[in-house]
């Protein structure tokens, strides 16, 4: 995948073993559970990166993917007592299952068809949380969803969580920068280079296109699943259509083609309302000013900053020398 | 495997876009192992012609045998998958990927792994994308740009774009190869050195339509000369016998200064 994405892997994981430190600092102490959400919905806006910058495809439905994963780990552990971790696993699968019926008629078609079917997508499983009241408790949602545990170690603590956490979305960064620099993500870019000869080196796009939106739907699910099996509490809201729209800003302003940036504007989102406490209810114009200010003066977001500085300041560096 | 005789075979082939037909009731041949050129005036239909036989457009009505097998509604991957490549008269590079990238991505069609196994880096994905990068890399030096290697595409001079469009189209492993114009924009020994790339090829058994409008290059190179004009063809017939048809003088040699 690249030298400097490896070095990048390593920096960035050292920052999140250490991360934690902050704990003992009182008044951000719980800077690290904010940042177990960070790391939850970072696996969404990785996933959603590859599918907007690469594929080129917009979803508004991934909150619902989220919510699916959620759901069924909280149904099937929680009402029939299943074991957590094969019940992770049929989310993913009845994730991605949903995935290729709502994604293939319209990733074989052109344009932003799949913008529309996972809009409709979202509002069904929306209802169906609110409606399949003997399933999912309606709008009261439920709780007494079990922890997590492996070989008798309980996934309980705060920083048991985060740590979890952040390990999985690592994994997802490493899988996804794989795809990046591998003849999947050569296909997928080529198509942006040039549709018509991406066409006839025989790169199938719809093809491609159809994995990459799976494989986000899926990740979404495992998201799901850690937030309930976290919270141990899940109700409908928070896989509701805002939540969709909010996951495209973070993966906009961190910059489309990049996971990198996918993971910053999932980090930058996330802790916004807590640094805006003060706004209260204005928080959402928050969000539409920062996302106005990025496109128009970081059109590629916020990940290409640290390109464009550096750009800017080598050029005094070489002259002085 | 029987082998037909002629690579492509095209029979009664129609493409109009609204009322402007651009190929009209055409019919012509491919050998198998020649060097094939297609000439006539600027808006006489050549670049379609490519574009139906590549699968880019569909045609109204007509016929297309490739290597024995009917492929007429066929889209452009299933035909890169049985042996037709091409290039494109306006580079069509991915200009943003390096040269070599480039390459790599002409292995597509010819390797397989899917997006778990090379998320997961399994050992067989690992191994594909060696021999990818390798391959392409012999199709880069075949063509005389190894070192550009690294170089973002889109920043080559246009000669070497040209001779980059040619090692992707290779990487493909075609049996047919289409060239549109890839003399235009190059100075003469470029060219002189394009003409010695495409019979080398041609050697390999790779069979070759190229669309010219560089007669010295044309009579150079090809075996075969089809003359098209408003989708028409005029004349098809050996170089020599093309250059003196009274037609072909007509419609388009006569007026044409690069011939010299
Ligand atoms: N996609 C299209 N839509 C509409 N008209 C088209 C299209 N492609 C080509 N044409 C028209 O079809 C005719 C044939 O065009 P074509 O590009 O095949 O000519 P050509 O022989 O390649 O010319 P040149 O030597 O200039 O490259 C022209 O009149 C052109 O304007
Ligand atoms: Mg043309």
């Amino acid at each position: 995948m690249g030298r400097r994405n490896l070095i990048g892997i390593l920096f960035f994981s050292i920052f999140i073993l250490l991360f934690p430190l902050v704990g003992r600092i009182s008044a951000v102490s719980h800077y690290v559970d904010i940042m177990i959400f960070v790391g939850l919905t970072a696996m969404i806006t990785m996933g959603l990166s590859l599918l907007m910058g690469y594929a080129g495809q917009i979803s508004l439905g991934h909150a619902a993917f989220y919510g699916l994963g959620a759901y069924t780990s909280g149904i099937l552990t929680a009402k029939y007592g299943i074991n957590p971790w094969p019940a992770l696993l049929a989310g993913i699968f009845l994730s991605a299952a949903v995935a290729v019926i709502v994604g293939s008629p319209s990733l074989k078609l052109r344009g932003h068809y799949l913008a529309m079917a996972t809009l409709a997508f979202g509002e069904i499983i929306y209802i169906i949380f609110n409606e399949t009241v003997s399933l999912t408790e309606g709008p009261d949602g439920f709780g007494n969803i079990p922890h997590l545990s492996i070989f008798g170690f309980k996934f309980e603590s705060i920083l048991a969580n985060y740590y979890l956490v952040w390990a999985v979305a690592i994994i997802m960064l490493i899988f996804l920068l794989n795809i990046i620099h591998s003849r999947v993500g050569r296909a997928l870019s080529s198509i942006h280079g040039s549709e018509i000869a991406a066409m006839t080196m025989g790169v199938n796009a719809s093809r491609y296109k159809i994995q990459v939106f799976v494989i986000s739907a899926a990740m979404a699910s495992v998201a799901g699943s850690l937030y309930a099996h976290y919270v141990q509490f899940i109700n409908p809201p928070v896989f509701d259509l805002f939540f969709s729209i909010k996951l495209l800003m973070m993966v906009i302003i961190g910059g489309m083609a990049s996971v990198w940036g996918a993971i910053i504007g999932a980090a930058l989102i996330t802790f916004l309302p807590e640094w805006l406490l003060f706004l209260e209810d204005f928080d959402i114009l928050a969000y539409g000013l920062v996302l106005l200010l990025i496109i128009i003066f970081l059109p590629k977001g916020l990940f290409s900053l640290p390109g464009i500085l550096y750009r800017s300041v080598t050029p005094r560096l070489k002259s002085r020398s | 495997m029987f082998q037909s005789e002629n690579i492509l075979e095209i029979s009664s082939l129609t493409k109009a876009f609204g009322g402007l037909v651009a190929i009209f009731d055409l019919d012509f041949t491919v050998s198998r192992g020649i060097i094939k050129a297609i000439i006539g005036p600027n808006g006489a239909g050549k670049t379609t012609l490519f574009n139906l036989i590549s699968g880019v457009l569909s045609s109204d009505t007509g016929d297309i045998i490739f290597n024995g097998q009917p492929v007429t509604k066929y889209k452009p991957h299933q035909l890169a998958e049985r042996g037709i490549s091409r290039t494109f008269q306006t580079v069509e590079l991915f200009s943003e990927m390096t040269v070599l990238q480039n390459v790599m991505i002409g292995r597509h069609i010819r390797t397989r792994k899917g997006v778990l196994s090379v998320g997961l880096k399994l050992p067989a994905s690992r191994r594909e994308e060696r021999a990818i990068f390798e391959k392409a890399r012999y199709y880069l030096d075949f063509v005389g740009l190894e070192e550009k290697a690294d170089q973002e595409a889109g920043n080559l001079p246009l000669g070497q774009q040209k001779l980059l469009e040619i090692a992707r189209a290779l990487a493909t492993e075609p049996k047919l190869l289409l060239l549109d114009e890839p003399a235009a924009g190059l100075n003469e020994t470029e060219t002189e050195m394009a003409a010695q790339l495409f019979k080398v090829i041609r050697d390999e058994g790779i069979t070759i339509i190229l669309v010219e409008h560089d007669m010295n290059l044309v009579m150079n190179v090809a075996e075969e000369v089809l003359v098209l004009d408003y989708g028409r063809k005029i004349a098809d017939d050996k170089p020599e016998v093309v250059r003196s048809d009274p037609e072909v003088i007509n419609a388009y040699l006569g007026v044409d200064i690069e011939y010299a």
